[in-house]
């Protein structure tokens, strides 16, 4: 019975992750672009989780950048290319060592969606910093993307993992710039995998 | 109506029409269609059930609450309530949707010393919601300070004030939840950004083991007093998930 049953709740998992999330999408941006970076740390590396959400008032000049050819749709090249124009505006340093960042997750709503001051793009980065050291350290970002029509967020996620302690955080004003101060212990044989 | 009225508690329902009353209001005030009384919809996922996992959804504009019941066990989280406006007359009453929010955030703010002052106020815009649409899952390192650092009067302020979303759950769910929240008060935290002068537009959070709620005004296109948004999690159960993940 029970193993009848998971696949059910399994289903009813994906539905409730489709289908409720967008509710909570209902009060619209409006004359702001929202840049919001979530800093993951873990043993094997730091990812940067960004949202960008753009407002209807600002959303045409946002478009401009992504659907170039201006035909309503945001091609895999198109949206390669304004990862890449993001990317040249974010400085990440680890340690005061510039680090360079690899795209690994995007995804685009569409036009219209995001002309609705609902569609939120979603990206992420790895840095080739490669796995922690033990010890302590810092990770410093600046987001320069954008900056007349922006909005920013910068967060340390909670670590998943208990070998990284989060010691201190450190922003600008607007967020634009921040700072991360971490400790790396070295994990123990019983330290879970991260599944970043 | 009566669903809502069933679902939530007197002070859950009273709120959720307060915020669409001023929907309607803006729409009046905007002349947009997009916004108003017509515009809220409820949904039901999987198949009601007093034993089984199902969901009541309700949502419009400045509203997006989730509703997930297993059984007897209910969970509000992940929902969004906002109001814009946040302070309207009607029938030569002011109503402010999130006005109890509002003002025992800023007593508890003026209940804290100096130094706890320092603790709680970060020194940066915050000027959305951190765990806001798109970021199911995720969780932010805490900030702030923590209860462990509070006297027991302003525990129980920062208690009441996450009282106001977890009590629009029926009171029997919403007196469990409040029991669970109060076992970690020590571990909660609450942070503050912005200006501290009663009335005035400034973010704040609380941040537990097992709960999350984010009030942060808008600054788009006016007064952001009068545009309210807040979100509601539980780190640990989200979509009630962990009562039905195998």
């Amino acid at each position: 019975m029970v193993d009848a049953v998971i696949p059910l709740l399994r289903c009813l998992a994906l539905l409730l992750g489709l289908v409720a999330v967008p509710s909570l999408v209902l009060a619209h941006r409006l004359d702001e672009y929202l840049q919001a970076t979530l800093v993951a740390i873990e043993p094997r590396g730091v990812r940067l989780h960004i949202t960008l959400t753009p407002g209807m008032a600002v959303a045409d000049q946002v478009l401009a950048l992504i659907d170039r050819n201006r035909d309503g749709v945001i091609a895999t090249k198109e949206a390669a290319a304004s990862c890449q124009l993001l990317k040249r505006d974010l400085v990440v340093r680890l340690d005061h060592q510039k680090v360079e960042l690899k795209l690994t997750v995007s995804t685009f709503p569409t036009p219209t969606e995001l002309r609705t001051g609902w569609g939120i793009i979603a990206l992420a980065f790895a840095t080739t910093a490669g796995p922690l050291t033990a010890g302590t350290h810092e990770l410093t970002f600046e987001n320069r993307h954008l900056p007349t029509v922006s909005v920013y967020l910068f967060n340390a996620a909670l670590p998943r993992s208990g070998a990284v302690q989060i010691t201190s955080q450190q922003r600008n004003d607007d967020q634009s710039v921040g700072a991360i101060a971490f400790t790396f212990l070295l994990s123990t044989p019983h330290e879970p995998a991260s599944t970043e | 109506m009566a669903v809502l009225a069933a679902a939530f508690s007197p002070q859950g329902y009273d709120k959720v029409r307060q915020i669409m009353e001023g929907d309607e209001v803006l729409r009046t005030a905007s002349g947009e269609a997009m916004f108003g009384h017509d515009e809220y919809y409820v949904s039901f996922l999987g198949q009601p059930s007093a034993t089984a996992p199902w969901m009541l959804q309700f949502g419009g504009h400045h509203l997006g609450l989730n509703l997930t019941l297993v059984g007897e066990r209910v969970t509000l989280a992940p929902s969004h309530a906002g109001a814009q406006p946040a302070r309207y007359e009607l029938a030569g009453k002011t109503v402010r949707p999130l006005g109890r929010e509002t003002d025992k955030a800023f007593a508890l703010l003026s209940a804290l010393d100096a130094a706890q002052r320092q603790q709680a106020i970060l020194g940066f815009q915050i000027r959305d919601l951190v765990l806001g649409p798109g970021r199911d899952g995720a969780m932010i390192q805490p900030e702030g300070i923590e209860g462990s650092a509070l006297t027991e009067q302003q525990r129980e302020m920062l208690l009441g004030l996450a009282s106001e979303w977890i009590g629009i759950m029926p009171e029997a769910v919403a007196n469990a939840k409040m029991a669970e929240v109060r076992q970690h008060i020590t571990d909660t935290w609450f942070a503050w950004s912005g200006p501290t002068e009663k009335g005035s537009a400034a973010y704040f959070r609380i941040h537990g083991p097992t709960v999350f709620i984010e009030y942060a005004p808008q600054r788009l296109g006016g007064d952001p007093t009068q545009h309210i948004h807040t979100i509601y999690r539980d780190p640990t159960n989200e979509y009630g998930v962990k009562w039905w993940t195998p």
